[in-house]
């Protein structure tokens, strides 16, 4: 009997939209699961950076990361983190830095809570790089 | 064909990559717009998807270089980026991208513009290519430039007024017209492999010369059918093939390479004939003066239904008042470039016909070799 081909976990899709990124990802879950580790790597250096910027009050530097963690978690699927990275990008070009903590730590539960989702669909035995 | 994919994040170039992959495409990624720009200088791609935003070099600022410095093709440039609105829209266009996309990107929607790309890449690799091998010809060709200006200009003229009758309507469209206008300038490619002491002998040819000089279209219809087997949905190159081998086909059957007749032979070879021949006529030539159009048009009139299809004959008699106006309109680049040696075709008996043609090997028949 031949294996059946692997099905995508069922997860909440305002985390992670896995439908859609299973079809950016051509129907390979492997690659989607390989493309989630990719981004939960690069979002988690990212966020550093950019609580960096805000910690020496560098606006340019927070709009620039926030613009590239939005597009990132754009085509990643990850809508929830896209909206949040959208407000932190406008904030910042706009110098709003006082209204810039709430939108952080919404971002950090966002992001909590994308890391605790995308373990549902990380292949068995592997860990988060983060 | 080789895409380049530029973007600073990771996830993105990744999943776009992926996808470019899986549809065929060679690809190489770099992360900023200086990566990129010398990725291009070494590389052949033709294709730049690149994000705007980006360390170092903008994808706006890579888009201006790509413009400013000639790399050798066309690239083509998608912005794919999560900015948004008309005005960065506008900003990205004004540099010179050629397409927009916004992330998140939509499978479907980056093939259809891909295809896009391809398109409007390919179309500038088609008219290299025709503008290549027709210097080439010309090059080898003792008859001038001009003479393949007018000569697709008279086979544009044909094909017009045929797509207006009820017998080509349904055959020829603007397509076919445009196409016949690029491609016939190669009708005579096959003459790059004539010797040079029959090409360009300014006498007589004798009947093993002859047989010499009509391998030309074996060689042009042969060379371009080799093309056309590596790139079989290059219609171009099928219309080329076809008017290089069969352009001096006879309606009745006594022509050459093949000896086809009537609709055996391709309607493109049918149409470049008549022009070709035509344009023959009214130009100088070492061996003869250039004649009248009226000459011109009784030649071709006794050539109806034996020489020439009776229809593109017809098409002719119908726009003979617009072959005159363009003979006319490049007539002065006529007169200065027939300083050529012409060759002459090895002609079996001599024209009976009143009219002298040097080019007749019989009292119907003109032969422009």
């Amino acid at each position: 009997m031949s294996p059946q081909p692997a099905r995508p976990p069922q997860v909440d899709r305002h985390t992670l939209a896995l439908d859609e990124l299973m079809e950016r990802c051509l129907g390979n879950l492997n690659f989607a699961q390989r493309v989630v580790s990719v981004f939960e790597e690069h979002f988690g250096r990212d966020l550093a950076a950019l609580e960096a910027g805000l910690a020496s009050d560098d606006m340019d530097e927070v709009a620039r990361i926030a613009h590239r963690m939005k597009g990132s978690s754009a085509n990643a699927a990850a809508p929830q983190l896209c909206r949040d990275m959208a407000s932190i990008e406008e904030l910042a070009q706009h110098h709003r830095s006082a209204e810039m903590a709430r939108c952080i730590l919404k971002l950090r539960e966002d992001w909590s809570q994308f890391r605790e989702t995308a373990q549902h669909i990380r292949p068995t035995g592997a860990t988060s790089g983060n | 064909m080789r895409v380049l994919v530029v973007d600073d994040d990771i996830t993105s170039a990744c999943l776009v990559e992926n996808f470019l992959l899986a549809a065929g495409y060679e690809v190489g990624v770099a992360h900023d717009g200086v990566e990129a720009f010398d990725l291009l200088c070494q590389g052949d791609y033709r294709i730049v998807i690149s994000d705007w935003q980006m360390p170092r070099m903008s994808g706006l600022e890579l888009t201006r270089r790509i413009r400013e410095r000639h790399l050798g093709s066309y690239v083509y440039v998608i912005l794919l980026t999560s900015l948004g609105g008309t005005q960065n829209l506008i900003e990205g266009l004004n540099a010179g991208a050629d397409d927009f996309i916004t992330k998140p990107f939509q499978p479907d929607e980056l093939q259809v513009r891909l295809h896009v790309a391809e398109r409007i890449v390919a179309l500038e690799t088609r008219d290299l290519v025709i503008f290549s091998m027709a210097k080439l010809a010309e090059s080898r060709d003792p008859e001038t430039g001009a003479h393949l200006e007018r000569m697709r200009a008279y086979s544009r003229l044909l094909a017009e007024h045929l797509s207006e009758t009820a017998k080509f309507g349904d055959v020829i469209n603007a397509d076919y017209i445009r196409t016949l206008y690029l491609t016939s300038p190669l009708h005579d490619i096959g003459k790059v492999g004539i010797p040079d002491q029959v090409l360009l002998k300014p006498g007589r040819l004798n009947e093993f010369e002859f047989h010499v000089m009509q391998q030309h279209t074996v060689i042009g219809g042969a060379t371009l059918d080799a093309a056309l087997q590596a790139h079989p949905t290059a219609e171009f190159l099928r219309f080329a093939r076809d008017i290089a081998m069969s352009h001096h086909e006879r309606f009745d059957g006594e022509g050459y390479p093949n000896r086809l007749s009537g609709e055996q032979i391709p309607l493109c070879g049918r149409i470049v004939a008549v022009a070709d021949v035509y344009d023959a006529l009214t130009t100088r030539r070492v061996y003869k003066p250039a004649y009248s159009h009226d000459v011109a048009r009784s030649i071709i009139l006794s050539g109806r239904g034996t020489q020439f299809d009776p229809d593109i004959v017809d098409a002719f008699l119908k726009r003979e008042a617009d072959f005159v106006e363009i003979h006319h309109q490049l007539e002065r680049v006529s007169d200065h470039d027939t300083t050529w040696v012409m060759p002459r075709a090895y002609s079996v008996p001599e024209p009976a016909a009143e009219i002298p043609s040097h080019d007749s090997s019989t009292s119907d028949t003109v032969v422009i070799a």
